[in-house]
């Protein structure tokens, strides 16, 4: 199915979109080019400009990252500085090499644990029979999604922690208190816990959308080949949902250094640094705290081409295995 | 201001606070970051304007046994000063503050906000930002340039004295000396918050005074003890945790302390407020003797289970003081009032402060809360201008007995508040429109903190008691209002290294044995900047 | 994902039959079990919360300020949050944002999902890496402000919807869905005569209902939780949306009542409770938009398509 979509794709490549027939493939001047896509150019340019306008625009302030910059100084005129800021990752910081340590063993956590779950929840979901039982299950299941870190954090306190409910029944029942939330070696179970408990079924509705989308002929087909459910699950289910998979995959891994900040930061004090500090606290920390922006812009721009090698890395992957991945040149 | 240093293991440093991880010196052997700074010329020392306690008010209850003693009242005299002139000229002010409460309705639906207008003579207009997010705002302000007429500064902010340099308006000039007492109650503010205000040898905001009472001081649940029976009095450490030990019952959900409280500890073991002065030469508080055995006494309590067991992860502590979870509290003074909203009437919650106990049965000294909150500055303008404004200022710093005090805090009477047993209290209406009585003007300036309790003036009694017992053996921290760049650059990062060594003892995750090493660190990572800049600053502020 | 589609039976009419593949009742009931299980773990907080927001104020009190269910019903929380209109105001401004910042961005993200999906076309190359790259790198916070600053958007309602109009993320979601559409529709269409955007108009959005939907909640919740950009951005408390007043509830350790100056007020209901009121309050209109826009995720959706 995979060589036949491919096949379909690189085809529509080099069709273009106008309702002439099909020229032979060949040059065409720039200028023909651009008449031929006028409409698409436009349907284009809002977004565009929102883009340039509101992203690209302020990108440029990172020039800060080579400055010491005032913020009472008009932008651009602060003391530059060179690469100074970026000694924060060249000069063997041990706190800097833990936090990035730390960074690569949450997003690896993630990766396995948090990126499989909804796709686990929504295959499961979809099994169901009833659509009611479905879609309650379903609101009930994004709840979570819309409290704000600042409240996950202190409902898990009133649950989990030392005088917190679970705490208060062991007590009541004669045992010791358990530590959940001050334990430095279960923090990364901890801060797994509570993303998976936040966002899975948040992140299901996308996977449940896909899952709609299959083609219910092909389930047929494959029942009537004497396919078990588990053999569906596999030949049809996955597949169908793999284009998906894949791009939030490459998605999640260029932000691989970004593993979340409001929840750590809230939490840092009660494990200690050593346990917590990731890229973006260790930023903050001695970044942001201290007024130094420049040195937070330069460990921005750092994860950023990191996150750009990642991505490009892990699309040339797909393109290995056959997949679209996120982009793929025109053949 | 807010504290330049770190504190030890306060509850502030631990929550929000604004404290990071240190950041290895930058450039290997230099202690500063900044490039345009000269620690002398900033420290320079100025004139501060003249101390003249107003005096046409009501004369307070309780005698004051030392200057610092605030003035006592139980009850709103029935005849209050009205301020005479309106200050303002009718034009445009655009303030920029923190909020610690509910923000309160616009000014177009909040009757109480036009009855300010009409009081300071002009159309105020006000920009609140939550205080947690203040360090954002403010930089974001700053870069803009939209921080408007009067506008909140905390002493945290980097680069501070080159901001005030730049964007603020020198009030020396005006205000220094007896140029002061062209605004009456401005000049009642204390010497040492206008200390806060002097920057790069100028007076560059007006304070907004807090002292003695931010003192960390440990409430007790006075009802609560005599009902187990016993006497939470103490007069040693072995005296405290015994006490500890005998009221602590975790099946019961009870434990002695919401948290470990510093304050006390530091008086009984002798630490300083943060760094010790000794002829010009400052030691911090992580490298005196006593610290560490501090840090020992701290841990045991945790380890003892005699505190809360969320004081570090998830700290309550006044949920807990009222609830009953925690009989004694370290918390400021000003933090009673709270406390007795919070209790249930008829409950029979009452409350009382422990004694400072000092080293050895010697003579305690706690740490005395700092001067101010923050400083308020003026956007550079014409001198007219900036005279209109300070008197403005002026007028928000009115004291207890003027009518213009009651009316900052409890808005307008039938609408906002209600006499009940002749104490004043503020309706559900009052609640919205002056934010529970703390309308963000009072970040503006206010006048020095009075013993007032409305509707538990016996509090004022029983507050007064506990002040007067150590308020003139208080100790403060000598860099208060001295600018260090090392500390306001790398201070945050430096200061959560720090707590977090710290907590690291405390919940035994680090052998105490390794202190030394941890000020060893310590004083690498700016620690020995930031003392030789501050013994610069003593010597600049001094003359030398 | 699939090249091809056909028409599904609408899923409610399949429950009238039980399909001959119907999974074996342990393997149901496991599934029935565990997803059970799950949903009590989302939801036992959300008990909480709410209880807490109701429950009388001793028993708040006396529990440490959760509770998980409540011993008598007490509204004076949401009484005390509703008085003096700011929150009301605040819901308004809230919902009016995300209205229009849902519409806005759901139209631009489409127009330029699809003009991406014409791989081939003018710039596509270019106008692709610029949307990825800027997943990657974020400007800081002070640029940004700059920058909005400079459009001369400070204070106004427009500072919330234009710089987060567009969200990258969205537009490659949506371009990967478009994609998908099998080529022979887009063929058919082009034959009888549309051009690009007749054939975006009249195949490709029907066809896209199902991500349309789910695109569009997610920027409808984006508008609805973001606080960030109005902190920044708005000066004047009356435009400000509910997350931002429910952040001076909940985040500033707040001392909702007899303030630290001497005050004191009428019996204020706990902190606690006003807290998970306002956090009540600012979930219950996304609680009530999401089932009109769960239908379009579950059904297929082509009608008298191609099939292959």
């Amino acid at each position: 199915m995979t060589k036949l979509d491919d096949r379909v794709r690189r085809t529509a490549g080099t069709t273009g979109g106008t309702a002439s027939p099909p020229r032979a493939p060949g040059r065409r001047s720039t200028w023909e080019r651009i008449r031929r896509d006028r409409v698409l150019l436009l349907m284009g340019l809002p977004g565009v400009a929102l883009l340039l306008g509101f992203h690209y625009l302020p990108l440029l302030g990172n020039l800060i990252a080579f400055q010491e910059y005032l913020p009472f100084v008009p932008l651009g005129r602060s003391p530059w500085v060179g690469f100074e800021n970026f000694a924060v990752i060249a000069n063997g910081d041990p706190e800097f090499l833990g936090a990035l340590r730390n960074t690569l063993v949450i997003t690896l956590v993630q990766v396995v644990f948090v990126f499989p779950a909804p796709i686990v929840l929504a295959i499961m979901l979809n099994s169901l029979l009833s659509e009611r039982i479905k879609q309650v299950v379903q609101s009930v299941l994004y709840l979570p999604h819309f409290l704000s870190w600042v409240i996950v954090v202190a409902v898990f306190q009133q649950i989990l922690g030392g005088s917190g409910l679970v705490n208060n029944a062991i007590r009541a029942a004669g045992g010791d208190a358990i530590d959940f939330l001050g334990n430095p070696n279960g923090f990364i179970a901890l801060l797994t816990g509570q993303v998976i408990w936040k966002d899975t079924g948040w992140a299901t509705i996308l996977f449940l959308a896909v899952l709609s989308q299959i083609d219910s002929s092909l389930y047929e087909a494959a029942r009537m080949d004497g396919a078990s459910r588990w053999r569906q699950l596999w030949h049809v289910t996955l597949p169908g949902m793999r284009g998906i998979i894949i791009l939030l995959l490459i998605l999640r891994l260029g932000d691989s250094l970004t593993v979340g900040f409001e929840q750590i930061l809230l939490q840092q004090a009660a494990v200690g640094r050593s346990a917590s500090e990731v890229l973006d606290t260790y930023v903050y920390n001695n970044g942001v705290l201290g007024g130094q922006w420049g040195v937070a812009a330069a460990v921005g721009l750092v994860k950023g081409v990191v996150g750009v090698l990642l991505v490009l890395g892990a699309n040339k992957l797909a393109h290995v295995f056959g997949e679209a991945g996120v982009y793929q040149k025109e053949s | 201001m807010t504290t330049n240093a770190p504190r030890g293991i306060s509850r502030r440093g631990l929550i929000v606070g604004g404290l990071g991880i240190a950041a290895t010196s930058l450039l290997a052997g230099c202690d500063t970051v900044t490039r345009s700074t000269d620690v002398k010329a900033i420290n320079r020392a100025v004139t501060l304007p003249d101390y003249v306690p107003w005096t046409g008010g009501p004369e307070p209850v309780l005698p004051k046994t030392s200057a610092l003693m605030p003035s006592a009242f139980r009850r709103i005299p029935s005849t209050l000063m009205s301020t005479k002139r309106v200050p303002g000229d009718g034009s445009a002010l655009h303030g920029s503050v923190p909020t610690n409460s509910p923000v309160p309705p616009s000014k177009g639906s909040n009757p109480y906000w036009q009855g300010l207008d009409e009081r300071m003579g002009v159309d105020l207009d006000l920009t609140i930002t939550p205080n947690a997010d203040w360090g954002n705002k403010f930089a974001t302000q700053v870069a803009g340039d939209t921080l408007g007429d009067v506008f909140t500064v905390f002493g945290t902010f980097s680069y501070l004295p080159q901001f005030l340099e730049a964007k603020a308006a020198d009030l020396t000039g005006i205000l220094s000396g007896s140029g002061v007492r062209d605004y009456p109650y401005l000049a009642n503010l204390p010497t040492a918050s206008w200390r806060g205000t002097v920057f790069s040898g100028g007076i560059y905001g007006v304070p907004v005074p807090r002292g003695p009472l931010t003192t960390g001081v440990l409430h007790r649940r006075q009802d609560l003890f005599e009902e187990l029976g016993v006497d939470p009095a103490f007069g040693s450490l072995d005296e405290f945790v015994a006490l500890c030990r005998e009221v602590s019952d975790p099946q019961r959900n009870r434990w002695a302390l919401g948290s470990v409280p510093t304050n006390i500890l530091a008086s009984m073991f002798g630490v300083p407020n943060q760094w010790e002065e000794d002829d010009g030469r400052l030691l911090h508080m992580y490298e005196v003797e006593a610290y560490p055995d501090m840090l020992e006494a701290s841990r045991k309590l945790l380890a003892e289970g005699l505190v809360h067991p969320d004081s570090v992860t998830a700290y309550n502590g006044k949920v807990w003081f009222v609830q009953g979870s925690a009989l004694m509290l370290q918390d400021s003074y000003s933090a009673i009032p709270g406390l007795l909203q919070q209790a249930e009437p008829g409950s029979g919650f009452r409350m009382t402060m422990a004694p400072f106990v000092g080293p050895g049965g010697a003579k305690p000294k706690p740490w005395l809360g700092d001067p101010n909150n923050a400083i308020t500055a003026l956007a550079a303008g014409s001198e007219e201008r900036i005279r209109m404004l300070l008197g403005v200022l002026d007028w928000c710093a009115s004291p207890f007995g003027t009518e213009a005090w009651l009316y900052r805090k409890f808005g307008i009477e039938g609408r906002d508040f209600e006499y009940r047993d002749g104490a004043p209290v503020l309706t559900k209406t009052g609640n919205s429109e002056t934010a529970l009585g703390e309308f963000p003007l009072q970040y503006f300036t206010e006048c020095p903190l009075p013993l007032f309790y409305a509707g538990a003036p016996q509090m004022t009694d029983v507050v007064y008691e506990s002040l007067s017992s150590w308020l003139e053996d208080g100790i403060t921290n000598p860099t208060y209002g001295l600018y260090s760049p090392t500390n306001s650059t790398k201070g945050p990062a430096i200061g959560t290294f720090a707590t977090s060594a710290v907590n690291d003892v405390l919940l035994g995750r680090a052998p105490v044995s390794g202190w030394k090493s941890v000020v060893r660190d310590w004083r690498r990572r700016g620690g020995d900047a930031m003392r030789r800049e501050f013994e610069q600053a003593l010597e600049a502020r001094a003359g030398g | 994902m699939s090249a091809t589609r056909s028409v599904t039976v609408p899923a409610g009419k399949a429950r009238k039959h039980r399909p001959l593949d119907a999974p074996p009742l342990p393997s149901r009931m496991l599934t029935g079990f565990v997803l059970l299980v799950i949903c009590l773990v989302v939801l036992l907080p959300f008990l909480g919360i709410v209880s807490t927001s109701i429950a009388p104020s001793s028993q708040v009190n006396g529990a440490g300020g959760f509770v998980l269910w409540p011993e008598g019903l007490d509204l004076s929380a949401y009484e005390s949050i509703f008085a003096g209109g700011v929150v009301t105001r605040a819901l308004l401004v809230s919902v009016g944002i995300t209205v229009v910042g849902t519409l806005i961005s759901l139209f631009v993200t489409a127009m330029l999902a699809y003009a991406l999906s014409r791989p081939g076309s003018y710039g596509h190359g270019v106008v692709l890496s610029l949307v990825l790259v800027s997943l990657l790198f974020a400007p800081g916070l002070i640029p940004n402000y700059l920058v909005v600053k400079q459009f001369g958007l400070l204070d106004s309602y427009w500072a919330l919807i234009l710089p987060t109009a567009l969200s990258a993320f969205n537009v490659i979601v949506m371009r990967s869905f478009f994609m998908a559409i099998p080529r022979e529709l887009i063929e058919s269409a082009r034959i009888d005569g549309a051009g690009d955007f007749g054939v975006f108009l009249r195949i490709v959005l029907p066809l896209s209902k199902a991500v349309l939907a789910v695109i569009g909640l997610f920027y409808a919740v984006g508008y609805w939780n973001a606080f960030f950009n109005a902190l920044l951005y708005i000066n004047d408390t009356a435009k400000w949306p509910l997350q931002l007043v429910l952040r001076t509830y909940v985040i500033n350790n707040a001392q909702l009542g007899g303030a630290d100056l001497g005050t004191s007020s009428d019996a204020l209901p706990p902190q606690a409770s006003i807290q998970m009121a306002i956090l009540v309050v600012s979930i219950v209109p996304i609680l009530v938009l999401y089932p009109f826009l769960q239908r379009h995720f579950a059904k297929g959706v082509l009608t008298g398509a191609v099939k292959g």
